[in-house]
């Protein structure tokens, strides 16, 4: 009987995490901006690091289609708008224990302003799986 | 043959007789230059300017027409026509006439010699970036060999603890020391292998990163055909491609046609179709989507234009 429950609690809890699998991403800089996340919708200040859940197949990588909303405010006021999306992937101990970072260069902001679309793909370690997405444009300077 | 038959026959050959033209002798008249650049945004007003490449048209005339135009550029005063040579070279219509061949040439060569820069700056880029990637790759190459190397040392390591850890086992055992002995072994081997465990972590935590790319609106300019006939019709095609992962607000095309050359404003047409709106002012030709273009989305603008015979005349400042 004891052994029935523990069985029980074992599948189910196997069953709640295959669907919340997750990825760690340090939002690194510029420090100080604003991040903006739609699901769940929250205000956090870089640097952070989040907990994103994963929600999509990494084949969709080449497509920009889908994704959460996402809006940054860089500590200039610029403000960016895009998309964020977090695939679903397999990882080891080592990559589940690893930060993948996320950063904006001043090249980068630079092409942001100047109106070009930037995308940035976060890889983990070793196997080098992509991790996530986020396609940035500016919406106000 | 039957008189009725003949009667026709005759009337065909006078009909025949009276459509044909002697063969239309053409010569090059002019070279026109069109350029056309267009304003996007992400969210609100178009303010963000992209460029399209030029395209050269070169205009067609009836011989008598470039022999008119001849005697009409030699009139010019020599102070005009080194004024225009000055601004054909550096500028971006060149003009037909006695001293549109010279002039041609000149902004053809001087054109030519823009090009070669172009192409001798872009190869001078890519060797540059090849040169960046070379090093990049190389410093990777030498990473991943340390890396390899740190994991062989660490598994020589283990290999020498298990070595160590069976001759002492068979020494224990044949000696029969106390257990105490092979635990202490052991505990090592183990330390070893988490010691070996933790290079490896450190070398994928590191190697977790980022990659970017950036992309942005293009737009393309063509002409239907190379050449155009003086009177008659010649389509412009612009293609403006949303590559970037947005969609785009509103797009503005401001197409600066050269003189002489008319849009027919109302034929313009649009592929997919999209709502638009066209204005012809100043020579100048303002296309405006006010709904934007979709991410992904390439829009093709046909732009049919009537050549008049002053094509080619005048600059466009």
């Amino acid at each position: 009987m004891k052994n029935k429950v523990i069985a029980v609690a074992a599948l189910l809890l196997v069953l709640v995490l295959a669907g919340c699998g997750s990825s760690r991403v340090h939002f690194v800089g510029p420090a100080g901006s604003k991040l903006f996340l739609s699901h769940p919708e929250k205000e956090y200040t870089m640097p952070i690091v989040l907990e994103l859940k994963q929600n999509e197949s990494p084949k969709k990588l080449p497509v920009d289609a889908g994704g959460q909303s996402i809006r940054i405010v860089l500590p200039d006021g610029t403000r960016l708008k895009g998309y964020l999306h977090v695939y679903s992937i397999s990882m080891d101990q080592v990559e589940r224990l690893a930060e993948v970072p996320f950063s904006l260069s001043e090249e980068q902001i630079i092409q942001l302003k100047a109106g070009t679309a930037v995308t940035v793909i976060g890889f983990t370690g070793g196997r080098n799986q992509p991790v996530y997405k986020i396609n940035l444009g500016v919406e106000r300077e | 043959m039957r008189p009725g038959q003949r009667a026709v026959a005759v009337l065909l050959l006078v009909l025949c007789a009276g459509c044909a033209r002697a063969p239309l002798r053409l010569q090059e008249v002019a070279v026109i230059r069109n350029e056309a650049t267009a304003r996007y945004a992400f969210v609100g007003r178009p303010r963000f300017l992209v460029c399209a490449e030029p395209v050269d048209v070169v205009v067609l005339g009836p011989v008598a027409a470039t022999e008119d135009r001849l005697a009409a550029s030699k009139s010019r005063s020599s102070a005009e026509n080194a004024a225009l040579e000055a601004r054909s070279a550096g500028s971006r219509v060149e003009v037909g006439g006695s001293t549109a061949e010279t002039v041609g040439k000149a902004s053809r060569a001087a054109s030519t010699k823009h090009e070669h820069a172009a192409r001798v700056e872009k190869e001078a880029a890519d060797a540059t970036t090849s040169e960046r990637e070379h090093a990049a790759r190389v410093e990777r190459e030498a990473a991943d060999a340390r890396s390899v190397e740190r994991e062989h040392v660490s598994r020589t390591e283990v290999a020498a603890a298990d070595a160590g850890t069976q001759v002492r086992l068979a020494e224990a055992r044949s000696s029969r020391t106390s257990f105490r002995a092979t635990q202490a072994s052991e505990t090592h081997r183990h330390e070893v292998r988490s010691a070996a465990y933790e290079s490896v972590v450190e070398d994928r935590t590191m190697a977790a990163g980022s990659m970017w790319s950036y992309s942005r609106p293009c737009l393309k300019k063509m002409a239907a055909t190379p050449q155009a006939v003086v009177g008659e019709r010649l389509d412009f095609i612009l293609e403006f491609r949303n590559e970037t992962a947005f969609d785009l607000a509103a797009v503005e095309i401001v197409d600066l046609l050269p003189p002489g050359v008319e849009p027919l404003v109302n034929r313009i047409s649009l592929t997919p179709s999209l709502r638009f709106s066209a204005d012809w002012k100043e020579g100048q030709l303002l296309i405006l989507i006010p709904h934007g273009v979709s991410r992904g989305q390439a829009v093709r603008i046909q732009i049919p234009t009537i050549v008049r015979e002053d094509a080619g005349d005048s600059t466009i400042d």
